[in-house]
């Protein structure tokens, strides 16, 4: 129990330091985009959380994935809090998006691939979260819930293909071929992502430890009915 | 593959018996053409492009319909359980269901499909055969997730919601290629596009009815 | 008193239950019995004491915790499943199918080839054949139930309170299947009739609280049953 606490103070102060680094690179840091201005900035707390939020749903995918393999409780709260994170980082994906969007393009939404590929995983991954508090103390619900969580999974790449000619002024920055960006947003991006995956790891282990301890009460619950 | 063959003739026997299901859920897919066909009612260029999308909604919200019932009918004298206990593998009652419910939605399509055409005012070309194709792949992807998905439903008080919650997200790229092909038959485009979304239309069935028949017997598992 | 295990010959059927829980509740503990082809295992107990779920967990209506060894398998392979005859609260039988169809169905269902009109006719619902399920009497369908449940000459046959609520006819009907099945199955059944279980079974489980407090063939119990059971479940 004391190694737990002392990894997590060392994120902890991992985060505190890095938060205002972040913060330096992102506002001050970072050269100001040309054509955008400063709203542009939005764009390193956008981009790290749409990755992040791509990461955990991934962890969903292959928690539940070994839960079914394994049967091993400890795989599914690992899946569980990745999709409750991995909702609340799409969230900010979608929300930062149109915030950016607006003065930028002058639209709140576009249909383009990726923000719609975007939208439809937050879908699954809500209704992945209705899905387990209906089922709530139903005997299936890791089993129910780790299937769903793969095939909403492995939807997204089919969600992208199908809107993938659609005209996209979603604009390509960040491309496995090339990389648009001047050297320092580069920096820039990857020093927030870095936080927001400090971030990202702590609420994970705060939120694992959760379901454990709910599970432990609940086998003391079962140990005083006996008696 | 005879045990299958039973099931879904058992289904189909039963379905034939109480018609009312059919019939309501039949009525009420008219319903949906028919309101939505008011609310579109600028008439002219615009209706033709949109059209089709109320073509689809009809078809999701009757699907969803009959998914519910196909799997509700074993909870009557609890004949799930019977069914849990056969022979049958858990492979064999999903496939069994499947058709089932695929039978039902491609009649209820089949019946629905030249009201449509005349309601929207669309003419029946050599495309309308391709339309009914499309009907048939997308019923068959439809039910394959929504056999998975109704059966995890079945245990809820709120399972129809439940069941559309669960299902309409992760279908959307399926109304998606199939409004797409449709706007595309319905209004005598290009053509290349639309083998693009049947082939993705069809390695999108395979992918789901390949994967719910897969996961099924995770689902059945503690039913 | 420790339960005793009687090891019998060849056993058709070797249940093993430590433990079985549903969530927090433990509903089952420590229930070992052994039964062989040809024997018939009386389950008893109050009402709640666990005998439906221990008929359930071996039939596999509800996911199996500890071992439930059935003709030599812990698995339940269709061919086991086949050789698996339950008659539970519910009759499994499909209101809106008559009862040729029904039987029908369980035949494809098994894969068994018997003759559905012999069937109905040993059970004399041959005149009912072709009429619903929906329309028919309770003593109707229970015996329709019984028919579907010894369709596919099952080597295991259990039956939950197979003697509550059926009317003469079926009774009667119920205990020559009994008797006619007895030297092809093993059959368990759970009851409340002390009586009739001490006419018809080989051996007793007494159940209570989920907990096994008896098991033991014929001579070990005492033909006063009633006081015999009444001082266990005191």
């Amino acid at each position: 129990m004391s190694n737990v606490r002392i990894s997590d103070k060392i994120l902890l102060f991992l985060i505190f330091i890095m938060v205002p680094v972040a913060l330096y690179f992102a506002f001050a840091y970072a050269p100001e985009e040309r054509v955008m201005g400063v709203v542009q900035r939005i764009f390193y707390f956008h981009v790290s959380s749409a990755w992040t939020s791509l990461l955990s749903f991934f962890f969903v995918f292959v928690g539940g994935a070994l839960y079914l393999w394994k049967n091993d409780k400890r795989f599914d709260y690992f899946a569980y809090a990745a999709a409750e994170l991995g909702v609340f980082f799409c969230t900010i994906v979608i929300v930062t998006g149109p915030i950016w969007a607006k003065p930028v393009w002058n639209v709140w939404w576009t249909w383009d691939p990726r923000l719609t590929s975007t939208f439809v995983l937050w879908l699954i991954f809500v209704a992945y979260l209705i899905l387990r508090s209906s089922l709530a103390d139903h005997p299936a619900v890791r089993k129910y819930a780790s299937v769903y969580g793969i095939i909403g999974f492995i939807d997204v790449p089919i969600v992208y293909l199908s809107i993938y000619w659609w005209r996209t002024i979603h604009p390509r920055v960040i491309t496995p071929a090339k990389v648009d960006l001047h050297p320092k947003m580069w920096y820039s991006v990857l020093i927030c992502w870095a936080t927001i995956l400090l971030l990202y790891t702590v609420l994970m282990k705060l939120r694992i430890r959760m379901e454990r301890l709910k599970e432990e009460v609940q086998i003391l619950q079962e140990r005083v009915q006996e008696d | 593959m005879s045990i299958i063959s039973a099931i879904v003739r058992k289904d189909l026997v039963i379905e034939y018996r109480s018609r009312q299901t059919f019939v309501t859920t039949l009525f009420f897919g008219l319903l949906v053409l028919v309101v939505g066909n008011f609310s579109l009612s600028i008439g002219g260029e615009q209706q033709t492009v949109i059209a089709p999308g109320i073509l689809w909604i009809s078809f999701l919200f009757s699907g969803l319909l009959f998914l519910n019932h196909i799997l509700a009918t074993e909870k009557e004298e609890n004949s799930l359980d019977g069914l849990l206990i056969s022979p049958a593998t858990p492979g064999q009652l999903f496939l069994g269901k499947m058709i089932s419910a695929t039978i039902f939605l491609v009649t209820l399509e089949t019946i629905l499909f030249p009201v449509f055409h005349i309601l929207f005012n669309f003419q029946f070309t050599l495309n309308s055969i391709w339309l009914y194709l499309v009907i048939l792949l997308a019923a068959l992807g439809y039910c394959s997730l929504g056999v998975l998905l109704a059966t995890m439903a079945l245990g809820l008080k709120n399972r129809e919601i439940i069941l559309s919650v669960l299902l309409f997200p992760i279908l959307i790229p399926l109304l998606i290629m199939a409004v797409k092909s449709s706007i595309i038959l319905l209004n005598q485009l290009k053509m290349d596009q639309f083998y693009n979304w049947l082939k993705l239309l069809i390695g999108f069935d395979i992918i789901y009815v390949v994967l719910s028949y897969w996961s099924y017997h995770w689902i059945l598992e503690d039913v | 008193m420790p339960a005793e295990q009687k090891l019998n010959p060849d056993p058709a059927l070797k249940v093993q239950i430590p433990r079985y829980k549903i969530g927090i509740r433990t509903i089952l503990k420590d229930i070992h019995f052994e039964l062989a082809t040809g024997k018939i295992l009386a389950i008893l107990g109050p009402n709640g004491a666990g005998k439906t779920t221990i008929l359930k967990c071996i039939a596999g209506t509800i996911p199996k915790q500890g071992s439930c060894v059935i003709f030599g398998s812990d698995k339940k392979t269709p061919d086991i499943k086949r050789q698996i005859g339950y008659l539970g609260h519910e009759t499994f039988l499909y209101e809106k199918l008559s009862a040729q169809e029904n039987l029908e169905f369980f035949s494809g269902l098994y894969g068994v080839n018997t003759s559905v009109a012999a069937l109905l006719d040993s059970f004399s619902l041959s005149a009912a054949a072709h009429q619903l399920v929906e329309s028919f009497s309770r003593g109707m369908k229970q015996r329709l139930a019984l028919a579907r449940t010894i369709l596919a000459n099952p080597g295991l046959l259990l039956l939950d309170e197979p003697f509550t609520g059926l009317d003469l006819e079926a009774s009667r009907l119920l205990e020559s299947t009994i008797s006619e099945r007895r030297s092809k199955s093993a059959i368990v059944f759970t009851t409340h009739e002390l009586q009739r279980a001490y006419q018809i079974a080989d051996y007793f489980l007494v159940v209570k609280n989920g907990r096994q407090i008896f098991f033991g063939s014929r001579n070990e119990v005492p033909v006063e049953i009633e006081e015999f059971y009444r001082s266990l479940t005191a």
